[in-house]
C-alpha cells in the first residue's frame, strides 16, 4: 500500500559545502539519500513531495560539530512511501527467473517468489519449452512479462531491498 | 491444515506458507529438527534455479522432485563439464576451431571430423564443444532432468552454460560447482538433491566418484579433438537405460521405480568376463584394490583384478613404461606366448567408457619395447622420465585410439609414432596444436594421426 508520510533526516554537511547555496544542495542531498531507500518501518520511499522548513534551514536550524566543523541538519519532508503487507492482493509483473520451482514477480521495488506450490493445481511448468513457463487450464500462460495477481503471505523487508513471498492459490488470482 | 515443513527458504521467508525463518535458532516454534539443517541451495545445485534461495529439508525436498521427475518420465542425469562436453582452450585458439553459428533451428553443425565448434565466453574464454555435444543435450533432456556437476568456480561455470545453454533450455537440473571449502579430490551425490536410485552421472575422471561410482558411466577424456563419437556412444547407453527403467516389467508390484545403478549394471555387457588385470603406477600401495573406482568397474564389467602379477593376469595395465613390474610381465609373455597383454591406461579408460573390448594391438607394448629394446626413430628424444609427459600419455593415448577406431588404419607416420607412443609422453603427430613436425617427428597427413605400436 501507499502512504503519504511526514519523517525527519538528519543531514551532514561539510565545511567546503557552506556556501550559497546551501538550500539547494540539502535538497539534493536529501533526495539523493532518501529516494530509493527502504527501512522496516516505513518500507520504500519512492518520492520526496515536500521539504518543509528549508526557508529557516540556512539561519537557525544548523548546529555545528566540534572538532570537524561539519554542520548538521534536522530536515522534515513529506514523502510517498510504499509498504506492502501479509494478506495483501497486488499485481505484479513476471521477471526472468521462471523455473519448475516457481518464478519471482515485480511489484515496483518489491521483490516476490511464487513457488509451484503456491499455484493452482491445473498449472504446469513445461520442462521443453523456450522460453520456460508454467501453463493451466484454458491456455493460461505465465512467463516473464506475464502480469499476475497474487496474494502476499509475508514480506522481508531490508535496507537491501523488499523481499516476499506471495500465492496465486485463491479466487480471483492468477493471471490478469 | 496440514503443517508446513518449511522445505525451502528464499530470503528466510518459507516458499509455502510465507513463515519467516530468518531468525531461526532463536524462534523456539520453528527451530530446526536434527539432521534437518540449513543447507544453501548452492550446496544442492538449485541456487541456479532460485537465487537467494535456502533449503531447510534436503531429503523431503528431493523426494517432491523426485516424484515430479518420475511423473515426467524422467531420470535425473549429472554432467561434468570440463573434458566431458567441453575443452576450454587457453590462449589461442587451436587452428581446428571454428566459431559456432548458431542457426535457429538447428543445435549443431554436423561434425565433418576436421573441425570443432567453439563459443566465446563472456569471461573471456574459448570453449570447445565437443562433438555431438548439443544434439546429446536435446536427445538426453527429453529422457533426463540434466544437472551440471563440475570442480570449476561458478562464475566460470555459469560463463560456460550462458554460452552452451543460453535459453536453460538443457540444464534444468542446475548446476553444482566448486566453491571455496570444498575439496577438489571428490564429487558426492548428496551435493544435488535427488533421489540416488534415479541418477546416472556422466564423467571423465573416475576416482572422484568414489561413493557413488554404480552410478557412473565413465566416458572418454575429451581434450578437444575434432573426432569423437563418445556423446553418441554414451547417448545410446544412457538411453537404454532410462528405457529399462519405465519398461512396464521393470516396476516393482507396489508401482515403484526399479533402481536405476541395478539397471546399469545389468545393461552394462561384461565384456571383461574371464579377463584378469593387474596394475603398474596407477594406485597407490596399501590401498586396497576393491577401493579403487577404476576396479569396481572392472568387476562390475566382468572382469577380476589382481595386486600381482601371476599366472593368471591376463592385461598388465601400465600408466608410464619401464617399471619393474612391465619387465617382469614381459619376461612373463615371453615364457607363456600371448599373456599377459601390457596395455596403456587409456585402452582400459575407453574400454570401459564404450562398454566392449577394443582391440589391443595399438595400444599393447611388446615384450622388446616392455624391456627397453625397442628400437627408436632417429632424432626423437626420449622424454619418458618427464612426469608432465608421463600424465600426459593417458589422455593421448585415449584419442589415439579413438583415432584408430575412426580411421580404421593407420595413416601417417608410423615409424615415429611408434617410437613416440613406446617411450611415453612425446607428443605424438596427431596432437591437438601440434602444428606440423615436432622433434624430428613427420608432419601429420590427414590430420589425424594414428599409432602403430606392436606389429
Amino acid at each position: 500500500m501507499f502512504f503519504h508520510l511526514t519523517m525527519e533526516k538528519t543531514l551532514v554537511l561539510s565545511p567546503k559545502d557552506l556556501r550559497r547555496n546551501i538550500r539547494s544542495l540539502l535538497r539534493s542531498k536529501l533526495i539523493k539519500l532518501v529516494e530509493g531507500s527502504c527501512s522496516r518501518r516505513y518500507g520504500y520511499i519512492i518520492a520526496i513531495t515536500h521539504i518543509h522548513n528549508t526557508e529557516a534551514l540556512q539561519s537557525s536550524l544548523g548546529r555545528i560539530c566540534e572538532g570537524t566543523g561539519n554542520v548538521v541538519f534536522n530536515v522534515q519532508y513529506n514523502a510517498i512511501v510504499f509498504k506492502p503487507f501479509r494478506n495483501q492482493v497486488i499485481d505484479a509483473l513476471v521477471t526472468d527467473g521462471v523455473t519448475k520451482e516457481g518464478f519471482f514477480a515485480k511489484a515496483g521495488p518489491l521483490e516476490m517468489f511464487i513457488s509451484y506450490k503456491n499455484m493452482p493445481s491445473d498449472m504446469q511448468f513445461d520442462d521443453t519449452a523456450v522460453p520456460s513457463h508454467f501453463t493451466g487450464d484454458g491456455g493460461v500462460k505465465i512467463e516473464k512479462d506475464t502480469c499476475v495477481r497474487v496474494k502476499i503471505l509475508n514480506t522481508r523487508i531490508d535496507a537491501d531491498g523488499m523481499h516476499a513471498v506471495a500465492t496465486l492459490k485463491e479466487d480471483y488470482l492468477g493471471v490478469i | 491444515m496440514e503443517e508446513c515443513s518449511h522445505d525451502v527458504l528464499v530470503r528466510g521467508l518459507c516458499v509455502s506458507c510465507g513463515a519467516d525463518l530468518s531468525a531461526e535458532g532463536h524462534d523456539e516454534h520453528h527451530s530446526p529438527t536434527a539432521g534437518s539443517g540449513l543447507a544453501r541451495l548452492g550446496d544442492s545445485g538449485l541456487a541456479h534455479l532460485v537465487p537467494g534461495a535456502l533449503m531447510r529439508n534436503k531429503a523431503k525436498f528431493a523426494d517432491d522432485d523426485a516424484r515430479r521427475v518420475e511423473l515426467a518420465r524422467k531420470l535425473y542425469l549429472i554432467l561434468d563439464l570440463d573434458e566431458t562436453l567441453i575443452h576450454a582452450a587457453r590462449g589461442q585458439p587451436p587452428a581446428h576451431a571454428v566459431p559456432r553459428r548458431a542457426t535457429p533451428g538447428i543445435d549443431d553443425q554436423a561434425p565433418d571430423g576436421r573441425t570443432v565448434e567453439m563459443i566465446a565466453t563472456t569471461t573471456g574464454q574459448t570453449v570447445l564443444l565437443r562433438p555431438h555435444l548439443l544434439a546429446f543435450l536435446r536427445r538426453m533432456s527429453a529422457l533426463f532432468q540434466i544437472s551440471l556437476y563440475t570442480m570449476g568456480g561458478q562464475d566460470y561455470a555459469r560463463a560456460v552454460l550462458a554460452a552452451i545453454d543460453p535459453t536453460n533450455l538443457y540444464f534444468r537440473g542446475g548446476l553444482c560447482a566448486w566453491d571455496d571449502g570444498l575439496t577438489r579430490s571428490k564429487k558426492e551425490l548428496s551435493r544435488v538433491p535427488c533421489r540416488r536410485d534415479m541418477v546416472l552421472v556422466v564423467d571423465d575422471t573416475a576416482d572422484v566418484w568414489a561413493q557413488d561410482w554404480r552410478s557412473l558411466c565413465l566416458i572418454p577424456r575429451w581434450m578437444g579433438e575434432p573426432t569423437d563419437d563418445a556423446l553418441l556412444h554414451i547417448g545410446d547407453h544412457l538411453a537404454a537405460v532410462h528405457a529399462a527403467t519405465y519398461a512396464p516389467e521393470a516396476r516393482a508390484p507396489s508401482g515403484a521405480l526399479p533402481d536405476v545403478r541395478e539397471l546399469l549394471a545389468r545393461t552394462r555387457p561384461t565384456f571383461f568376463s574371464g579377463c584378469v588385470f593387474a596394475f603398474s603406477g596407477l594406485f597407490p600401495r596399501g590401498v586396497p584394490l576393491l577401493e579403487q573406482v577404476l576396479c569396481q568397474l572392472i568387476c562390475a564389467c566382468g572382469g577380476e583384478c589382481d595386486d600381482e602379477l601371476s599366472e593368471r593376469t591376463t592385461h598388465l595395465i601400465f600408466r608410464r613404461p619401464r617399471t619393474d613390474k612391465i619387465q617382469r610381465a614381459a619376461l612373463m609373455r615371453r615364457a607363456h606366448g600371448a599373456r599377459p597383454s601390457i596395455l596403456w591406461e587409456g585402452w582400459l579408460l575407453a574400454c570401459l567408457a564404450l562398454w566392449r573390448l577394443l582391440p589391443e594391438k595399438h595400444m599393447a607394448l611388446d615384450v622388446d619395447e616392455a624391456t627397453g629394446r625397442a628400437p627408436r626413430a632417429p632424432g626423437v628424444r626420449e622424454r619418458a622420465a618427464e612426469p608432465r609427459a608421463a600424465e600426459e600419455g593417458g589422455a593421448r593415448i585415449g584419442k589415439r585410439l579413438r583415432d584408430v577406431h575412426v580411421d580404421g588404419e593407420a595413416s601417417g607416420a608410423p615409424e615415429a609414432a611408434r617410437a613416440v607412443g613406446t617411450h611415453g609422453g612425446q607428443p605424438g603427430p596427431g596432437d591437438i596444436g601440434d602444428a606440423g613436425a615436432r622433434d624430428g617427428a613427420p608432419p601429420r597427413g590427414s590430420g589425424v594421426g594414428t599409432i602403430e605400436m606392436s606389429a
